[in-house]
């Protein structure tokens, strides 16, 4: 779960080039430092590990066993079960809210990203009136929380037709207006920390702003964006409220909700929150996995002094 | 089904695509007008969309909020200040508020110990074992909430008769204690601090990953000269590395502080704010849904709103001091 | 960037986009159009094909679609539909609270739109359009019985124990030190019910408003002539409090109470030996039972009447009773006849030949329920002096569905005394 409250330090780096990264000490880490680092890590994966024990585990055994009793007898094959999968992945709507939270999550990432990088673009490299004031204020709201927002966008999406005649729409919007403060933050200190020289001799050869913006600022940003593209993934894939909120159920319905119902009417149904936890958890990962090495680098290089 | 991927498509890419083609209608608008009109309502085209977004979805939404803490349940009549009467007369909102304290006391602080600890230790790893111990502890940010709170429950659960589920209670009572309702054990805030272990073991990934990028710009020749010099390696953390990387450690900091603010997912999902666990964001999220009293949920937030003032102070400042130096 | 291109594709992408707001229009959920109800209800799973099997019928004599939509969020998605200008045609709101809430929004019209109100009123159980009301106008058209004041107990282990099944409250109270004395625990209660923790509580203080003063305190209580801090209201928490707290009666106490989801506190009646012998809970636990036990209920469960006759309280046998209402929320012509049907006396035949269905007028034949257990259900709505619907679900959402249900846990866990409880849920009463 993130938030989109992360930001990144402002401080200056001396970019376009990439940070000076120093060379990686061969693993010199003592006994000390091993071994705190294990428990470390035992203590964050073990409650993960738990769930994932459970989730191959039968519906009474789960309700009655603690998951540990499992790793006693490994072995034993009548305690495993693929059941509960099998129930999450068949159930009624299952698919068809994975491709709703495709379409929500796509859109409401890449939006944001491209609107936050002209702006952020305008704020580091172009001079106007209000300059100051506008980012001061896009900054300062980074601290208002988004749940102020459901009423009266619920209104004004009544008002307007979007909730009747395009919901995602409606939802895209949302989780990019909630999520362009801080977009905005990290492109703009990104940017600001490009070299001026590029820019200016960009400007000499007679290349217009919008010329500058998409041939030089956007390849030389991939990092930053593909950093903040990470976060807001996670966060609109994983978002309950929002979806909750704006979509519902139905047709429309994303996969957290249908999670949220498989816990049942009134019941606590462990065996099938389990394996749905699990299954959500994986294209999160995908992501998170394939885009790890974008990540760091971006907010390295365009937020920590250097 | 095949027709709906195919909408999905669809739509996603008017979405998607429908973002730079507005830049360039909008640019290509301005490009038609004459002069000094047009250098100077370029900067606009490029914040503009960005601003209105903004304007929209947060300006908005607060002032709105405002409005409607003056008015009644339903936002029908004015009540002037009778909601923050209300609100403050409350008995037990100044537990919550304790509550909130905290949580903002402690979640930070020890989210950014636990990150910077992970960081510093990490870096002395080969390349491999550091990328899998960062991914250990990352790996909680990519679980949904949905997924997180299960996995909690699971390590607190407790059964007032028959075998325990409850990982914490099994250790427990494997060391001669007594199983235990944790999260009902409110005194001396046990409970409180047992769920945000919980928001401490989300957010230590977000801080590390900031922390450890810090680090690994910190350069090697200051550190060679600390070790000429003799200093420890205890010594060598807190003399040189921490004053280099001290403005990362306020921002996540900052931004951790922000985020506990926000947050009521843990408080809702585990204990719905009884036995004594209550905090501000939940508060609001239980009077706009379960209460349906919307004028004390708008008061909420404009507290909510008020507190986070110094934040937002700090944040402006930090702008200003880096414009300085640009 | 001087070409003209980029303009022309703007025309183009923008006619794709609304090209695909309608496509995916009809997902949207919006009040349904021609020939189409929209109903947003509580019931999910089963249930919700129950429902929409039960309104077959009218589909097949009308040719109109009932789109019926089914969440564990009703309350919030109703309420997000409303503000967002977009409500279905009909909700089924459980909480006469949430449905005056509604009707105060100007989101609903009232029953007489639609249907025959006295001849409704004739044919229900006493009592349940009055608690539909708003400001004297009926609202909400009761559509599904629930039957709060059952009280469960395993049929063999009590044959093999020798225990009677009590008529009267002392016997109750004798029963439960009888079981208490062979060494086991009286009662199953759970009330743990993540979000909404604390509502099986407010289910017993109820009750026992009901058995100690009866309905006419009752009625004053739930609409807060009666303060909360009345030592009428305290007794009642205190005679709760009698049962939980003696030492014995349920496993961990009130602890055990406030930590067992009350979905699973019944798994104790039904393990050999049982962990527990009673239960107080609405007849909508059953689908809460283990499996194996649903398929054969009249061997395994008996239902009773929860018995009054507290020495010294009311002496007539009041019944408690909640359940779902329709309540129309468009002016769709379609909608106001689905209405008519949902009024129906016979309407429901199918889901009660299911299980988990009652209705709530008394013409309904019984014989179309699938075992005693249900019929004995019905019996006991029939046969009670007076019903009373859910106080809690008819109070105002804050009180009701907030500081009730909060402030009691707070006390039950030993975290505030009665006193403090009581008076904060007063307070907490809008004006």
């Amino acid at each position: 779960m993130t938030d989109t409250s992360v930001a990144a330090p402002p401080e200056r780096a001396e970019a376009a080039k990439p940070a000076a990264t120093r060379e990686k000490p061969p693993g010199r880490a003592g006994w000390f430092a091993r071994s705190a680092l294990l428990v470390l890590c035992v203590l964050w994966l073990i409650p993960t590990i738990g769930v994932l024990v459970s989730s191959f585990r039968a519906e009474d055994l789960v309700k009655t066993t603690g998951w540990w009793t499992a790793l006693a007898s490994p072995l034993d094959a009548a305690q495993w079960t693929l059941q509960n999968y099998g129930d999450v992945l068949l159930a009624e709507g299952m698919a068809n809210s994975f491709i709703n939270s495709l379409v929500v999550a796509i859109p409401a990432t890449i939006i944001p990203i491209l609107m936050a990088a002209f702006a952020a673009y305008a704020f580091a490299w172009m001079d106007f009136p209000g300059r100051y004031v506008f980012f001061v204020l896009i900054v300062g709201l980074l601290v208002v929380p988004l749940q102020v927002a459901f009423i009266p966008l619920l209104q004004l999406y009544g008002d307007l037709g979007i909730s009747r005649a395009n919901p995602f729409l409606g939802v895209w919007l949302a989780h990019a207006g909630f999520g362009m403060p801080l977009a905005v933050y990290i492109l703009r200190n990104y940017m600001g920390s490009l070299s001026r020289e590029i820019i200016e001799s960009a400007r000499v050869d007679g290349a217009g702003h919008m010329g500058i913006f998409w041939r030089l600022i956007i390849p030389l940003s991939t990092p930053a964006l593909a950093a903040y593209a990470i976060f807001q993934f996670l966060w609109v894939w994983n978002d309950l409220l929002v979806a909750l909120v704006f979509l519902g159920g139905g047709e429309n319905s994303v996969l957290t909700y249908q999670l949220s119902q498989l816990v049942g009417t009134r019941k606590t149904e462990w065996h099938l929150l389990t394996s749905g936890a699990f299954l959500t958890m994986i294209v999160p990962l995908i992501v998170f996995f394939s885009l790890q090495r974008y990540f760091v680098r971006g907010l390295t290089a365009g937020a920590v002094k250097g | 089904m095949i027709y709906k991927i195919l909408n999905a498509l669809i739509v996603v890419f008017v979405g998607v695509v429908g973002v730079p083609v507005l830049y360039f209608a909008l640019n290509a608008l301005v490009n038609r007008i004459p002069g000094r009109l047009r250098t100077w309502l370029r900067p606009y085209v490029f914040v503009g969309p960005a601003l209105a977004m903004v304007g929209v979805f947060l300006v908005y939404p607060a002032v709105h909020t405002v409005i409607l803490s003056f008015r009644d349940r339903f936002g029908q009549e004015w009540v002037g200040f009778s909601n923050y009467v209300d609100v403050a007369t409350d008995a037990s909102m100044r537990e919550v508020v304790f509550n909130n304290i905290l949580w903002i006391v402690f979640v930070p602080t020890l989210t950014v110990a636990i990150g910077l600890a992970v960081a510093v230790l990490a870096d002395r790893l080969k390349t491999t074992a550091e990328r899998v111990v960062k991914s250990v502890i990352f790996l909680p940010m990519a679980i949904s909430f949905v997924g997180a709170s299960t996995i909690w429950l699971f390590v607190y659960a407790y059964r007032p008769s028959g075998e325990q589920i409850g990982l914490l209670n099994a250790v427990w009572t494997l060391f001669g204690g007594e199983q235990q309702a944790w999260t009902q054990l409110s005194a001396g805030n046990l409970n409180d601090f047992l769920l945000m272990v919980i928001m401490i073991w989300l957010q230590a990934g977000f801080a590390m990953v900031l922390l450890s990028a810090a680090i690994k710009n910190v350069p090697v020749e200051t550190l060679e000269a600390a070790r000429i010099d003799g200093c420890n390696e205890w010594q060598i953390f807190w003399q040189v590395i921490v004053p280099q990387v001290r403005a990362t450690i306020l921002v996540v900091l900052t931004t951790v502080t922000i985020f506990v603010l926000k947050i009521f997912d843990v408080v809702y999902v585990m204990t719905g704010g009884n036995f004594r666990t209550d905090i501000v964001a939940n508060r609001f999220i239980t009077e706009l849904l379960s209460a349906r009293n919307f004028g004390a949920a708008a008061v909420i937030v404009v507290a909510l709103l008020m507190v986070t003032v110094p934040v937002m102070v700090l944040n402006i400042r930090r702008f200003r001091e880096e414009e300085a130096t640009r | 960037m001087r070409s003209r291109r980029p303009v022309r594709l703007t025309v183009v992408l923008s006619a794709m986009s609304l090209l695909s707001a309608a496509c995916l229009g009809p997902g949207g959920g919006e009040g349904g159009g021609e020939n189409v109800v929209t109903v947003l209800g509580t019931w999910t799973d089963a249930e919700a094909k129950a429902f929409e099997e039960s309104v077959k019928p009218f589909e097949e004599e009308t040719g109109v679609d009932v789109k019926y939509e089914g969440s564990r969020n009703f309350t919030e998605l109703v309420v997000a539909r409303v503000q967002g200008g977009n409500p279905p045609d009909i909700s089924t709101p459980a909480q006469p609270g949430l449905l005056s809430d509604l009707v105060q929004q100007d989101a609903a019209l009232p029953l007489s739109e639609s249907v025959d109100v006295q001849a409704l009123q004739d044919s229900l159980i006493p009592g349940l359009i009055e608690s539909g009301q708003v400001d004297g106008e009926a609202y909400g058209l009761p559509m599904k019985l629930a039957v709060k004041s059952a009280l469960w107990y395993p049929v063999p282990e009590f044959e093999e124990a020798g225990y009677q099944v009590p008529e009267t409250y002392p016997e109750l109270v004798d029963l439960q030190r009888q079981i208490a004395r062979d060494g086991e625990t009286p009662w199953c209660i759970g009330a743990e019910s993540a979000e909404s923790t604390g509502w099986p509580i407010t289910d017993w203080i109820e009750e026992y408003v009901l058995r100690l003063h009866g309905p006419e305190v009752y009625d004053q209580w739930i609409s807060h002539e009666l303060p909360f801090n009345s030592p009428e209201i305290k007794a009642a928490f205190e005679e709760f409090g009698k049962v939980v707290n003696t030492k014995g009666n349920v496993a961990g106490g009130a602890r055990g109470v406030l930590a067992t989801n009350f979905g699973d506190s019944p798994q104790g009646l039904f393990e050999d030996p049982p962990n527990c012998y009673l239960e107080r809970q609405a007849n909508f636990i059953t689908g809460f039972y283990p499996e194996d036990v649903q398929g054969d209920l009249d061997s395994n469960v008996g239902a009773t009447y929860f018995p009054s006759g507290i020495q010294g309280g009311y002496q007539g046998d009041p019944v408690l009773v909640a359940g779902e209402y329709a309540l129309l929320m468009t002016d769709n012509p379609d909608a106001k006849q689905l209405m008519k049907f949902l009024a129906q006396d016979s309407y429901g035949q199918s889901w009660a030949e299911t299980g988990g269905y009652l209705s709530p007028h008394q013409g309904f034949d019984t014989s179309v329920y699938p075992d005693d257990v249900t019929r004995s259900l019905q019996e006991i709505a029939a046969e009670a002096d007076v019903a009373r619907f859910d106080g809690s679900d008819a109070m105002p959402g804050p009180v009701g569905s907030g500081s009730f249900w909060t402030e009691s846990v707070a006390w039950l866990s030993g975290d505030q005394d009665l006193d403090t409880t009581l008076k904060k849920i007063d307070e907490s009463w809008p004006e």
